[in-house]
């Protein structure tokens, strides 16, 4: 299983479109966490200017909930709660109707583990474009180690923490969210969109 | 170097999306021909028995669609076929999927081709014009006022109990009404029908290809069709007699240069160099297991980590961390009577005695249990001689610290 923050997981998200991710959480958390990333996305497209958030209410059937996904814009995020009831019927619709799916759109699915077992077994064609996405909540994901992120960032790109903060002085820093977070990690947040 | 890094990692998740059109796809220049591309046999023997009937059976992820939609490409270089490919979950509920709906599909696409040339100035007799008007009343049904019957009150016929085991007469009528407008066509139809590899009733699906292939082949439609990998290990396997030729579509080999190369050179069209370098492909084409969407999504996986991690380029490590996760998900989707059996096949590489031990020949499909791991891509199907099966490689070093009891 791999653990995440909701932030990076809709990070994610966006520099994939048509991905969909499978968030899996007790059966009594569904609800709360669908409303949690319902609010990261809808921080995100509004950021990027985009389309909207579409949470589709429990208890819609599966053929209801395939029409309705066939009608969203391809700039969308769908958020589909799958609770313990709806497993089998959803499953199999997601997996007939995956043609009528905008190819772009991106979606997750908030379920148990029960409901990651129904989508494999039920869901196979759909389950296999879900790919390595299926993931669990971080607790920790808002506490950094910011030692380590920084040693990661610097590894990554090949700069030390002085030449960011060179670059960005100077106005040559590309306008990238990592060096944002970055200069944020060094308490250089005001040299930010310089 | 960095500049609008971003857009670069886009831009390369963009060209490797799976879910994209495939049409697009392989428009764009991405599609590369596989080993023994079966879209070649297909429509080669198409070209010369245009009216000859073909099962495209396979795993999950394996190609098909593209390979349906090579062979749509190359028969329409062919100057008397019109080729049409059908997605069928997207014209008709699988759900109700039932005999006839195949048929219907097909002489509704022969009647838009008939329109077409009608437009281009194509006459056509009264008797074809009523039969494309019968076509559209029983494709897409009509309304019947009671009180419009000549004789309400005559004596009307009841059936008996027995039925003999003949076409359904709408079915023998659709079939009858696509011959007569198939006559009239200056181009032969075939139709490549898509989808159906998702109905998991394989006993519906085999009477639906019961009655439809055949009444098909009577109204002289060639025909190519997607179908699930487990109906040949069913009992409905029998229904495969009613096509001229099967095809098995899976896994290329990742145990060949041969394989590598063309997966490599998958990747390659989607992807440069500077960005994908040669040795994180060839590391992801080995964890792919020869599964065409498995390499795209691992791609896209490693990309992830890489733009995550602020590398400008897709290293060996971004690949180990993609296939480490991707193993994990699809393990998800077992029980512990999967992983029970999983741990059987898993090659290990000594065993008592000294000798290797080679698991892929040693697995055959001979359970429910042994089915569901091909479904869920557990196991991988090779076609060849003989047929092999594999472990996916992205479980093999996780399948150790399973348990499963």
């Amino acid at each position: 299983m791999n653990p995440i923050g909701l932030a990076e997981l809709a990070d994610r998200a966006f520099l994939e479109p048509g991905g969909w991710s499978v968030v899996m959480v007790d059966e009594s958390e569904i609800v709360a966490t669908t409303e949690d990333l319902r609010k990261e996305f809808a921080f995100l497209l509004e950021d990027e200017g985009l389309g909207s958030v579409s949470v589709f209410s429990e208890g819609k059937s599966g053929p209801a909930l395939v029409d309705e996904l066939a009608g969203l814009g391809p700039d969308n995020v769908a958020l589909l709660p799958l609770p313990a009831n709806l497993h089998e019927s959803v499953s199999r619709s997601l997996d007939y109707g995956r043609g009528r799916i905008p190819g772009s759109l991106r979606g997750a699915i908030i379920t148990s583990d029960a409901g990651v077992l129904a989508l494999a077994a039920e869901a196979p064609n759909f389950w296999s474009w879900i790919g390595p996405r299926v993931w669990t909540l971080d607790p920790r994901a808002g506490q950094l180690d910011t030692e380590a992120r920084l040693a990661s960032l610097q590894e990554g790109t090949g700069l030390s923490n002085v030449e960011v903060i060179e670059r960005a002085e100077a106005g040559t820093l590309a306008a990238d969210p990592i060096f944002s977070e970055w200069l944020v990690l060094l308490g250089k947040g005001d040299l930010l969109g310089r | 170097m960095t500049t609008d890094r971003r857009t670069r990692f886009r831009d390369y998740m963009r060209r490797l999306d799976p879910t994209g059109d495939p049409v697009q796809a392989v428009a764009s220049g991405f599609y590369v021909a596989p080993p023994n591309a079966v879209s070649q046999r297909i429509a080669t023997r198409i070209e010369l028995e245009p009216a000859s009937s073909h099962l495209l059976v396979g795993g999950i992820g394996s190609g098909k669609t593209t390979e349906l939609i090579a062979i749509e490409r190359k028969l329409a270089e062919v100057e008397d076929l019109f080729p049409v490919r059908v997605d069928v979950p997207s014209r008709h509920r699988l759900e109700k999927l039932k005999p006839g709906v195949l048929v219907a599909l097909a002489a509704t696409e022969a009647c838009a081709e008939l329109k077409r040339a009608q437009a281009r100035g194509f006459k056509v007799d009264k008797p074809v014009e009523q039969a494309v008007i019968h076509i559209s009343t029983i494709t897409k049904g009509y309304w019947w006022d009671p009180s419009d019957d000549e004789h309400p009150d005559e004596e009307h016929w009841v059936k008996g109990m027995l039925e003999a085991p003949e076409p359904s007469e709408d079915v023998r009528m659709l079939s009858d009404l696509l011959s007569e407008v198939n006559a009239a066509l200056q181009r032969h139809p075939v139709i490549l029908f898509d989808g159906l590899d998702r109905v998991a009733d394989l006993s519906l699906l085999a009477s639906v290809f019961a009655e439809d292939v055949p009444a098909l082949g009577r109204a002289g439609v060639g025909l190519v069709i997607v179908g699930p990998q487990s109906l040949r290990f069913s009992p409905h396997r029998f229904v495969e007699k009613a096509f001229e030729t099967v095809h098995l579509h899976g896994a290329v080999g990742v145990d060949a240069n041969e394989g590598i190369e063309f997966l490599m050179a998958v990747l390659r069209a989607r992807a440069d160099d500077d960005v994908l370098p040669d040795k994180s492909s060839s590391s992801l084409a080995r964890w792919s297991g020869g599964l065409l969407r498995d390499l795209v999504a691992l791609g896209r996986a490693a990309g992830a980590e890489a733009y995550a991690g602020g590398a400008d380029t897709i290293q060996p490590d971004h690949v180990d961390t993609a296939r480490d996760r991707f193993g994990r998900d699809l393990l998800l989707g077992c029980t512990k009577e999967m992983v029970a059996r999983i741990k059987e096949l898993v090659p290990k590489k000594h065993v008592p005695g000294g000798g290797r031990r080679d698991t892929a020949s040693a697995f055959t499909v001979a359970t429910e249990l042994d089915q569901h791991l091909l479904v869920e891509r557990l196991i991988i199907e090779v076609p060849g001689t003989p047929v092999r099966y594999v472990p996916h490689p992205t479980i093999v070093p996780l399948v150790a610290g399973l348990g499963s009891s």
